[in-house]
């Protein structure tokens, strides 16, 4: 399903080469400025018979040529063949240096694999195996110019009193395993660099698809809940027309009204009201499930005001049903970082139900304190409760329960639909238990950001 | 004594009539205008005693524009001259939310004298309205 050639992002693979050969670069770097000591070393500490003129002055060059290619490096354009002309390059300069170092004999031409390995990191594996093959015909080339005394040997060392760079045996059976080790190298590092590379195109593709589908959600998302906004908002707007048309109607702006007549009247305005209501809370639960709140939009809200704001606007009806209210709050912080507005219809909600649902001469509890570094705001009454089976249905929209409906005839049942979508959208949690007939208790958690 | 002179600037033609029908019967003349363009041409014509204006019309925040244009702090404005004509905004309230926008100075401040809730309630309409006349 995935081939290297579908690269999902070239630019990002490309991002990612420029950065290994920044990393090679560097490499580099290292490399001439330790050839440069082991030769001083050698030579002078050691005493071992080294042409360190010429050493130096190729370590000089590679010197050079990488603070070119540091320099060019921005302004490259085609990056694969930087790398290649890179490599090639130094396998050039490698077999000068090994020229130098004793031919065959140098222990330098280990350094044969690092440079396999260097290529099968930087390029694709075809490529890696023509460097390879590249480097195998430089070293055949300079045994056999030497073997042939077309280059002059530079014998080096005392542990070879004998020179063996004529030594057609020792060549075959040298070159034959420098071949053989440089082939597997490069077999084994771009086997290994490959499946990677596979891999890591697997998982931007994949990186790819998720954000795609993400977004592409988050739009469907958006595009709904627009949508219910604009269809509410529609409904809302005749509906205001009519209820107040009734309302001058009914108070006689319109002419003499019979009894009868305003009784009908009422009726249409209760229904009309109720439409009206579930509208508003249709609105507020888009409201609520639309995406997170952005920080700009967060301000700190004071618990204690909005819990007296929305005690206030249940007032007349906990009045008339002679129902008390007691307000704890033992926190040492009382606010959060929220719209405004959310908490207002977090609460007010949750408290105008404990009336609703209340009995004459009730009490409601409302508490908030801070438990592991999160609001907990507790909402109890002594009302009617809810019962066992109703318990995890009351947060599922447009649902009832029972007895709720024997007490309050009219409701849209997206009251705690409203409050549980809020709760969720701030990473908060919402529950509740109950005694039956006995009063219910909701319990709110909201992280304080 | 003249009759007060109110100017209802609501683009919905059943919410003005809804208004219209009690001002009327308690003695105030009514003019209306059905978006912020005519209302503010109104507002140079007739020189009106209350503006009664809706908040969502052509556009979803036109009657901001209009009260902000009336109340303008320029001194080269050309409503200058009914810069204290009081005005009354018909809001929409949505749910248990309350009041949306405050009258303090502050972000949400807006330049107005009173609100009154749609559905709008005669009763309410005219005890705000006498309020500020």
């Amino acid at each position: 399903m995935f081939s290297y050639s579908t690269i999902p992002e070239k630019s990002s693979v490309e991002k990612e080469l420029a950065e290994r050969i920044s990393w090679f670069i560097a490499l580099r770097w290292i490399i001439v400025f330790g050839i440069s000591l082991v030769s001083l070393f050698a030579r002078f500490i050691m005493g071992i018979k080294l042409p360190i003129t010429k050493l130096l002055i190729i370590c000089l060059c590679v010197l050079l040529l990488n603070g070119i290619y540091s320099g060019v490096q921005k302004r490259i354009k085609s990056i694969e063949l930087f790398a290649n002309v890179q490599i090639s390059v130094d396998w050039i300069i490698l077999i000068f240096l090994i020229h130098y170092t004793g031919g065959i004999e140098s222990p330098m031409i280990f350094y044969f694999i690092f440079h396999v390995i260097i290529s099968a990191v930087l390029l694709r594996r075809k490529e890696c195996y023509l460097q390879t093959t590249f480097s195998v015909l430089l070293i055949c080339g300079l045994s056999v110019l030497e073997y042939a005394e077309i280059v002059p040997h530079v014998q080096i060392c005392e542990l070879f009193p004998m020179p063996v760079y004529n030594n057609g045996v020792l060549i075959i059976s040298v070159l034959f395993f420098t071949v053989t080790t440089l082939y597997v190298s490069c077999y084994l590092a771009t086997s290994i660099t490959h499946h990677l590379r596979k891999r890591e195109n697997e998982i931007l593709i994949l990186k790819n698809t998720v954000t795609d589908a993400y977004e592409k959600l988050q739009a469907i998302d958006k595009e709904k809940n627009e949508f219910t906004f604009k269809v509410t908002h529609e409904l809302r707007s005749p509906l205001s027309a009519v209820y107040s048309l009734l309302k001058s109607i009914e108070e006689g702006y319109a002419g003499e009204v019979s009894q009868k007549a305003r009784d009908l009247i009422v009726r249409s305005e209760k229904r009309i009201r109720f439409l009206l209501t579930l509208v508003n809370d249709l609105l507020d639960l888009v409201a609520g499930r639309s995406e997170k709140p952005r920080e700009g939009e967060k301000k700190q809200i004071d618990i204690n005001d909005v819990v007296k704001r929305s005690v206030l606007l249940v007032e007349e009806k906990a009045k008339l049903k002679d129902v008390k209210f007691v307000i704890n709050s033992t926190g040492t912080v009382s606010y959060l970082f929220m719209v405004p507005d959310d908490l207002d219809i977090i609460l007010s909600n949750l408290i105008d139900n404990s009336v609703k649902y209340s009995y004459k001469g009730g009490t409601i509890t409302i508490t908030n304190k801070i438990v592991n570094k999160e609001i907990m705001i507790e909402i109890s009454d002594t009302g009617i409760g809810i019962h066992e089976d109703d318990l995890d249905k009351i947060f599922n929209e447009f649902y009832r329960a029972e007895n709720a409906r024997t007490v309050e005839y009219e409701g849209t049942g997206l009251g705690l639909s409203i409050v549980r979508a809020l709760v969720k959208k701030y990473g908060g949690n919402i529950s509740v238990t109950s005694v039956f007939g006995k009063g219910a208790t909701f319990v709110i958690l909201l992280p304080v950001g | 004594m003249t009759r007060k002179k109110i100017l209802i600037i609501d683009d919905d033609p059943d919410i003005v009539e809804a208004m219209r029908m009690p001002l009327e019967a308690n003695s105030y003349a009514v003019t209306t205008a059905k978006n912020g363009k005519e209302g503010l041409q109104k507002v140079k014509e007739e020189a009106p005693d209350l503006i009664i204006l809706d908040v969502m019309m052509d556009t979803d925040t036109e009657g901001f524009h209009v009260a902000y244009t009336l109340r303008s702090e320029d001194a080269d404005s050309e409503y200058k001259k009914y810069k204290n004509i009081p005005i009354l905004m018909i809001t929409a309230i949505s749910g248990k939310k309350g009041m949306k926008f405050l009258m303090e100075k502050d972000m949400e401040y807006l330049p107005v004298d009173d609100f009154i809730e749609k559905p709008v309630k005669p009763k309410d309409l005219i005890e705000k309205v006498a309020k500020l006349l």
